[in-house]
């Protein structure tokens, strides 16, 4: 379903992503894991067609995430890290925008606006100007923007940076019950319990590269003190501890 | 509690005054060098590493910034002067008119005396110094509005919630607050120390003296201001629900606004009389607010009198200051923030939110219903686009002339009307239009995440846009229809140009918006690069040139030029549109029309230059001459446009010889349609001459005739077929790019020849369209021009 081919971002000398190569499969929940700064919001964005790859291109649905995007963006729904929204606008009435933008008519928008209010228990707040929002309330109406549509890709930002842990549960429980469904699900974080429960698959980026890629079981694997039952933990520390002269996927599986 | 350790020790009261007051100054520091770096429209897209932090400014930033400062001191140094003698003039020529007049019979030669007797330094009269305490109540009342009115009122101050964790108790944070703002205030200081230094300097001090005493006296005025600003917005903040507030900060600024423009006008000699009124309605007892003893402290008859007088305003002050720090620690005695100061608006209203919705049925597009909604709830938006305009506008009218010049609107040539209709609907689309992509400001990413193209949405912003803009034209122009006694062809025609105008510039703002508008700038003051803002106002006075154009069909063709130029700009700003939010990508470099039609604008203003030249240096100017100017200016424009795309790395320029191309072919198109057109072209000169009305002049020597042939073909087959034709081919059918590049092509060329330079320009295009090499246009233009020549050279005029 999504499809990166050797993707590739350069800011001048320094290279965010460099060849990234990596196929996420229809009904798939995976995981991207990696260190603050290692390119996955690059990666991200780069997907949404805000940024622009220096090589290579990544196709979702079989179409080109900058070529296409305007048609891509159909069947995507999208969850930055930290969401911001129009000053003066109310949560119903953003709900309601992005609703209309997808193509709904306004009374099938205002219904769908309405139902996710209640879904995501934001409705007593929707009377509420979006900017007053605390973090957790704006990432609720971020995650309902993007699920408003009923997408076949969903692609969040670090989800649940920043939630408290009852907040956190309700997130992971939707995730899942949208992968059961059969939703394509791309989720970028740096908590590895969350990734260790939920994903079925998870790839750890480091420094702009694909450092290891395959089920949780399959990364643990790797670890180099093999025997020792480690934890998913202590192979991201050790496989993302590595200087950067040591180039390549390495041992990583398809 | 223990005592503090050895070595930290709460710092005393001054101390915390100084290092606030250091803080805020560093950050007005920092926040010059960013401006001033940004406003050369640097591009951050050239390869730097993106995660090396901000890098260290150049100097020129802040010394530009304080050049700035030290241009526009010297400028209201001078309106100062101006003012005041200005304020002399009336108000001391009034008073020793009457005191005449009681005196004696002869009122009229006495006060011609009086009347010209020129500004003395020294001790002023009674009523000068009421007037020029007047003047400064009005510029501090000024100061205070603007102050008020710039800033976010509903929310607070950004640092207030962090300083109050400091150890710091509460009065001397709010005394620390009054200092700070006393000493960095730039508004007070650009407004108070010309004012002041100048009326040192007239009340008789000596040159070097006069900035020390400017700047004693702007400083309790500073203070008085920052007392002002606190009390609203420390004090009042939490008292106000956030929309009362809201409403506050826009009735300040537009108070502001007035306020400037009244003190603006003491300083022009002919200007309406508000000004001097406002300054002059003063209470006597206002001599002794601290405003009024500042004054008579500078224009003091010795210094004695002059340290007394300051002392009694400073020790009004102080009081002033230590009765409103008492009041906002009253209102702040339950903590800084109010208990969720939300805007919830209740049950009941929420309830009556469906029925008004109803209304903007009419109204189709989501995004267009938002505009207004945002339009409608954010007052400083809402007073920047419909009533600025308005007040700047008018401003200017009263200030001038008085309110009868308004009248004089619709009375006066129809030209006023419309461009006075125009500038004003174009003002706005500057505030509003322009600034399509900053108002969408942290939320931009929404708008990547819908399956709609960004230039969709812009499109139907500017279809608002333009409605909203229309507002101000319909007002001002549609009583003149029912004024004016006779409704004559010029007033519609104009009225309709204005009318028309509106909608192309709405374009033309919204795709300028897409270049001069900086997305990743974190500054708020740095999203708008001031290049565009110039480029747009330029473009504007073109077109109030066009209304004024002495014949109609000027008029259109410049209405022509700016539509088309409307349609370039759009789809060069649609290839830049996918690129918005990245630091380091842009569009591959392409040519496209709106290149091909400021070369065409940049070909005529060159043309015209060097006929004039040439018409100083030989003033029998004839045939020679205008062949000389167009070779001439062809060559220029040549030059420079492919100067330009050397450098930007352009490719896929138009060609002279195509990979694919059949040489043979590309002649025979050439060759046809040069015949075609030459043909054309003779006929035309024939029947000029059959009825006498060739212009006369020197016919043109081989050497001219040499160029004519070949170099202009050359030039101007670049830029009108390769640059404008290929650009507009690329968005347009055959028929209308043909048309309009042919237009285009005629317009630049002398009225005596538009019809047959029209067809040229018609046999080019399609020789260039079939065999896709510029070979064939330009031997086209060859052979008419060889032709054209020849026959002005081999008949006699």
């Amino acid at each position: 379903m999504i499809d990166f081919q050797n993707l590739s971002k350069r800011y001048g000398e320094f290279d965010a992503v460099s060849h990234l190569s990596l196929t996420v499969e229809r009904g798939e929940l995976f995981g991207c894991l990696g260190p603050n700064g290692a390119g996955k919001t690059t990666t991200i964005r780069m997907m949404m067609g805000i940024l622009v790859p220096s090589a290579g291109k990544v196709l979702i649905g079989g179409l080109d995430c900058h070529a296409q995007r305007a048609e891509v963006q159909r069947h995507v729904g999208y969850l930055p890290d930290t969401p911001i929204f129009y000053d003066y606008l109310r949560g119903r009435e953003i709900l309601q925008f992005v609703a209309e933008m997808h193509g709904f008519s306004r009374r099938e928008a205002l219904a769908r606006a309405d139902r996710m209010l209640d879904e995501f228990d934001l409705r007593d707040d929707a009377q509420e100007y979006a900017v007053n929002y605390s973090l957790g309330m704006k990432k609720k109406l971020g995650l309902a923007c993007a699920l408003i549509h009923e997408p076949e890709v969903l692609i969040l930002d670090e989800p649940i940076n920043g939630l408290d842990p009852r907040a956190s549960r309700d997130v992971q429980e939707r995730l899942r019950a949208l992968a059961a469904k059969g939703c394509t699900i791309f989720v970028s974080t740096h908590l590895l319990d969350m990734a260790e429960r939920l994903c079925s698959r998870t790839g750890i980026i480091h420094k702009g590269r694909l450092a290891a890629v395959g089920t949780p079981a399959q990364i643990k694997q790797q670890l180099a003190t093999s025997g020792q039952d480690g934890s998913l933990e202590d192979a991201f520390l050790q496989i993302t501890s590595q200087q950067a002269g040591d180039q390549g996927a390495q041992g990583a599986l398809p | 509690m223990n005592a503090p350790s050895a070595g930290r020790m709460t710092p005393s009261a001054p101390r915390m005054f100084w290092l606030l007051t250091r803080l805020r100054l560093r950050r007005l520091y920092n926040l010059l060098g960013v401006v001033g770096s940004l406003s050369f429209g640097r591009k951050k897209k050239d390869g730097s590493p993106s995660r090396s932090g901000t890098a260290k400014k150049a100097l020129t930033g802040p010394i530009l910034g304080l050049l700035m400062v030290v241009l526009m001191m010297f400028t209201f140094g001078n309106m100062a002067f101006q003012s005041l003698v200005n304020l002399h003039d009336q108000v001391d020529e009034e008073q020793a008119l009457t005191s005449q007049a009681e005196e004696a019979g002869e009122t009229a030669q006495a006060g011609e005396k009086h009347r010209w007797k020129a500004m003395e330094r020294g001790p002023f009269s009674p009523q000068l110094l009421q007037a020029t305490t007047g003047l400064a109540t009005l510029l501090l009342l000024v100061t205070l509005c603007n102050e008020i009115g710039a800033r976010e009122l509903a929310k607070p101050e950004w640092d207030m919630e962090w300083l109050v964790t400091l150890p710091i108790a509460m009065p001397t944070l709010l005394w620390a607050r009054l200092v700070e703002r006393t000493f960095t205030s730039a508004f007070g200081l650009i407004a108070f120390l010309p004012l002041c230094t100048v009326l040192a300097w007239l009340s008789g001090s000596p040159w070097w003296l006069s900035p020390v005493l400017g700047v004693a006296m702007t400083l309790p005025l500073c203070a008085l201001a920052a007392l002002g600003r606190s009390l609203v917005d420390i004090g009042l903040r939490l008292k106000l629900a956030p929309s009362k507030l809201r409403n506050l900060q826009a009735l300040m600024s537009v108070l502001g606004m007035v306020g400037m423009y009244l003190a603006l006008s003491l300083s022009s000699r002919g200007g309406a009389q508000y000004g001097l009124h406002a300054v002059t309605a003063l209470p006597s007892w206002a001599l002794w607010a601290p405003p009024g003893l500042l004054v008579r402290a500078l224009n003091a008859a010795d210094g004695w009198h002059g340290l007394l007088f300051m002392g009694a305003a400073w020790a009004q002050i102080l009081l002033f200051a230590a009765l409103g720090v008492a009041w906002m620690r009253h209102q702040l005695r339950h903590g800084v923030l109010a208990g969720g100061a939300r805007e919830t608006v209740g049950r009941a209203a929420a309830a009556r939110l469906p029925r008004a919705a109803g209304a903007a049925r009419l109204i189709k597009s989501a995004v267009q219903r938002r505009e207004l909604l945002l339009l409608a709830r954010d007052r400083n938006f809402l007073i920047q686009t419909l009533l600025l305009p308005v007040v700047i506008v008018g401003g200017q009218f009263v200030m001038n002339s008085g309110f009868s010049a308004i009248a004089g609107l619709w009375t006066g040539p129809p030209a006023l009307a419309a461009s006075a209709a125009f500038g004003v609907a174009s003002y706005m689309l500057m505030l509003s239009a322009f600034q399509t992509l900053n108002n969408e400001g942290g939320a931009l990413w929404l708008l990547y995440t819908f399956p709609r193209s960004i230039g969709s949405v812009l499109k139907e912003k500017a279809q608002l846009w333009a409605v909203l803009a229309l507002i101000y034209p319909l007002m001002i122009l549609l009583p003149g229809v029912l004024l004016r006694d006779q409704l004559d062809g010029s007033y519609i025609g104009r009225t309709l140009l204005a009318f028309a105008g509106v909608p192309i510039y709405a374009v033309i703002a919204v795709a300028l918006a897409v270049f001069a508008s900086d997305p990743l700038a974190q500054e708020q003051r740095s999203r708008v690069r001031p290049r565009y803002l110039y480029l747009f106002m330029l473009l504007s006075g073109f077109y109030v040139y066009g209304i004024w154009a002495a014949q109609w069909w000027q008029s259109l063709e410049i209405a022509l030029l700016a539509a088309l130029l409307a349609m370039a700009l759009w789809q060069k700003a649609s290839d830049q549109l996918p690129f918005l939010l990245d630091p380091v990508a842009a569009p591959p470099a392409r040519t496209s029309a709106a290149d091909g039609l400021i070369a065409a604008m940049m070909f005529l203003v060159c043309q015209v230059v060097i006929a004039g030249i040439w018409r100083a240096i030989s003033p029998q100017m004839g045939g020679a001459g205008l062949l000389a100017s167009f070779v001439g200016a062809g060559a220029i424009t040549y030059g420079l446009a492919r100067l330009v795309y050397w450098r930007t790395g352009t490719r896929m320029l138009p060609r002279v010889l195509v990979a694919d191309a059949n040489p043979p072919a590309t002649w025979r198109i050439g060759a046809v349609a040069g015949v075609v057109a030459a043909l054309a072209g003779l006929g035309y000169l024939s029947i000029l001459r059959h009825l006498e009305l060739l212009p006369a002049g020197q016919a043109p020597g081989w050497w001219l005739a040499g160029l004519g042939v070949i170099a202009a073909p050359l030039f101007e087959e670049f830029i009108f077929r390769g640059l404008i034709f290929g650009g507009l081919r690329r968005s347009m059918r055959l028929l209308p790019a043909v048309t309009a590049s042919a237009a285009v092509f005629a317009i630049v060329h002398p009225p005596a020849s538009i019809i047959p330079v029209f067809f040229l320009g018609v046999c080019t295009a399609m020789a260039y369209e079939r065999s896709r090499s510029l070979a064939a246009p330009m031997l086209t233009h060859a052979v008419y021009n060889a032709v054209v020549i020849g026959y002005q050279m081999v008949v006699p005029a």
